[in-house]
């Protein structure tokens, strides 16, 4: 095993092990057998001398804080369950009120973007009909009419054609948003383990 | 020597390679090694420690196109060595009463 095997190894070992800090520990290694090289050994002899890469992991995640969670009495499980059992009418509306608000926050927010999407169809489909009617007019009832139609069709794909812009770039901006604070939501109510020793 | 008792003076002895002058990884096992034995993976945890610990601190340097972690011992790894000292009496102590001399 050459110095990149062993590293790429190392790195699959601690990913597996979940030792945290991989990065610092990869270039302790890597900055280790780049020393000893300097120094005028072998490649192969360093890593030789080495632990397998399965061993530092091993070792690292012994290292590992002690995490301990406290376990709740059965009698207090019991006497939560009841009160929350009892309490249902109560946080239940509550909880459902808290949901619908959410949501009407979410459409609210993305009420920009859909109107201007329904407006570009409109401006686009619009224009492209008008243009074509604007050709009949112009046959039927003469140029000057032909040429208004004309002008107004331009008008209404321009205005739909910004809406449109306007539609992909505030829906692009708020997915980013969105996604961001469903994600901020969520780990509010995702527990954290606490390292003890 | 005992594993045990190695391990607790491996620590003091790390902090003891780093107070005359900072030092990196491979010259820490180098120095250490002179007085008790030290692997290269048996120093990554305690280098680690120590520096949760705030005992040492780390910074880069560039050495031929590449970046060195140096280690430089703080006031708090100072403190902890002088601990250590101060306490080797109480040490003395036990290894008397183990050999039986009281």
């Amino acid at each position: 095993m050459n110095k990149i095997q062993f590293i790429k190894a190392l790195a699959t070992e601690l990913a597996q092990a979940q030792v945290r800090d991989t990065a610092n520990t990869l270039d302790y290694y890597e900055e280790l057998i780049d020393d000893r090289l300097e120094d005028g050994e072998s490649e192969l002899t360093i890593i030789a001398s080495l632990e397998s890469p399965r061993q530092i992991a091993a070792r690292l995640s012994d290292e590992r804080p002690i995490i301990r969670q406290r376990k709740t009495a059965p009698m207090t499980l019991a006497l939560i369950i009841m009160v929350v059992v009892l309490g249902s009418p109560l946080w239940g509306s509550l909880l459902l009120t808290a949901i619908l608000l959410i949501a009407v926050g979410y459409f609210l927010i993305w009420l920009v973007p859909a109107l201007a999407a329904i407006f570009a169809i409109s401006g686009i489909v619009g224009g492209g009909v008008s243009f074509f009617l604007a050709i009949i007019a112009g046959v039927r009832q003469g140029w000057l009419i032909g040429s208004m139609q004309f002008g107004l069709s331009i008008a209404m794909l321009g205005v739909g054609l910004l809406c449109a812009g306007l539609a992909w770039y505030s829906g692009c901006y708020l997915v980013k948003w969105s996604v961001s604070l469903t994600r901020w939501l969520l780990s509010k109510f995702k527990a954290r383990d606490k390292e003890v020793a | 020597m005992n594993a045990q008792l190695k391990k607790g003076l491996l620590e003091f002895c790390v902090l003891a390679t780093l107070r005359t002058e900072d030092s990196y990884g491979y010259q820490i096992i180098k120095d250490t090694s002179n007085v008790i034995g030290i692997s290269d993976s048996t120093l990554y945890p305690i280098l680690k420690r120590l520096e949760k610990q705030q005992q040492i601190e780390s910074y880069s340097v560039e050495h031929n196109g590449r970046l060195r972690k140096y280690f430089h011992l703080t006031p708090v790894g100072q403190e902890a060595i002088a601990q250590f000292l101060a306490e080797w009496p109480e040490v003395m102590q036990v290894y008397d009463y183990i050999k039986g001399v009281i």
